[in-house]
């Protein structure tokens, strides 16, 4: 899944480290995360959003369409 | 990401696995030379698989543990960005290089049992380690975070499958009289050995071999 965690990230000035401290994470996930090599949680997801103050949505966008699905 | 620096990481993943090649193979080779026979019987298979699978996470255990004594040496084999996440990591880490060391023990035990270390001292050894293993395994586990939880729970399951098929299919075949059943070192020691490969293959997969 699309995500902007590195941007967001990089645009409050912390490093993968700040970030994963703050998110109680190995700098590893938040790394997997930013290079789309893992989809976070829902409640780690949660605490992206919370963190940098974003909805979800805005930060890890699904490209599924529901009208594409019928 | 650029086409340079994703070469890059693929050449220091191939240093990586190709270094981690000759020291699996060279402790396996001074292994055998050192304490090979009389004091275990390589003609049997298991003992060969026992003491593959053991050194595996010996070494493995080993040379995180020299990793952790020295993060700015670690950095450049481990699979980290740098120092700093070595000693980020540190406790968890050293945790898994331990339980990594008494896996090993255990099977290398198990190899040498018999031969250089009696049956009932091998068996004092042997649970020690298996207990040890279990004991720092659920206090590592405590300290997995999402990601390490997650590939652990798809290689525990992969390796399930795989031993359903192998070993499900191998015993379908000795029961029907087709080939010998495995001994019981052997499959005590395939186990872990499996364990290991599909946490490779988990961690490959999701291209997290290259950082």
């Amino acid at each position: 899944m699309e995500n902007r965690v590195k941007t967001c990230r990089e645009g409050v000035g912390w490093s993968q480290g700040e970030l994963a401290r703050r998110l109680g994470v190995s700098r590893q996930t938040i790394n997997a995360v930013e290079t789309d090599k893992y989809d976070p949680s829902l409640p780690l997801a949660l605490r992206m959003a919370k963190l940098f103050a974003v909805p979800v949505d805005q930060l890890f966008i699904d490209h599924w369409n529901a009208e594409d699905s019928e | 990401m650029n086409t340079t620096v994703e070469g890059d990481k693929l050449r220091t993943m191939l240093w990586r696995m190709l270094g981690g090649a000759v020291v699996g193979a060279a402790g396996t080779g001074l292994f055998i030379a050192f304490v090979g026979e009389p004091h275990m019987d390589l003609d049997d298979p298991g003992t060969l698989l026992a003491i593959v699978s053991g050194l595996s996470y010996v070494l493995i255990g080993l040379i995180v543990g020299v990793g952790l004594a020295s993060p700015k040496a670690g950095a450049k084999f481990l699979n980290v960005e740098d120092a700093e996440e070595i000693r980020e990591e540190g406790p968890k880490l050293w945790m898994s290089a331990i339980c990594c060391i008494l896996i090993g023990g255990f099977l290398l035990t198990l190899a040498m049992a018999g031969g250089l270390i009696g049956n009932q001292g091998a068996l004092i050894i042997a649970a020690a380690c298996l207990v040890g293993m279990l004991v720092i395994g659920a206090m590592s586990a405590k300290r997995y975070d999402e990601l390490t939880r997650q590939l652990s729970l798809e290689a525990s399951a992969w390796s399930f499958y795989a031993m359903l098929i192998f070993a499900g299919g191998w015993a379908a075949l000795a029961h029907l009289g087709y080939v010998a059943w495995i001994s019981p070192l052997a499959f005590a020691s395939a186990l872990p050995l499996l364990l290991l490969v599909s946490i490779f293959v988990i961690a490959g997969k999701r291209g997290l071999l290259m950082r």
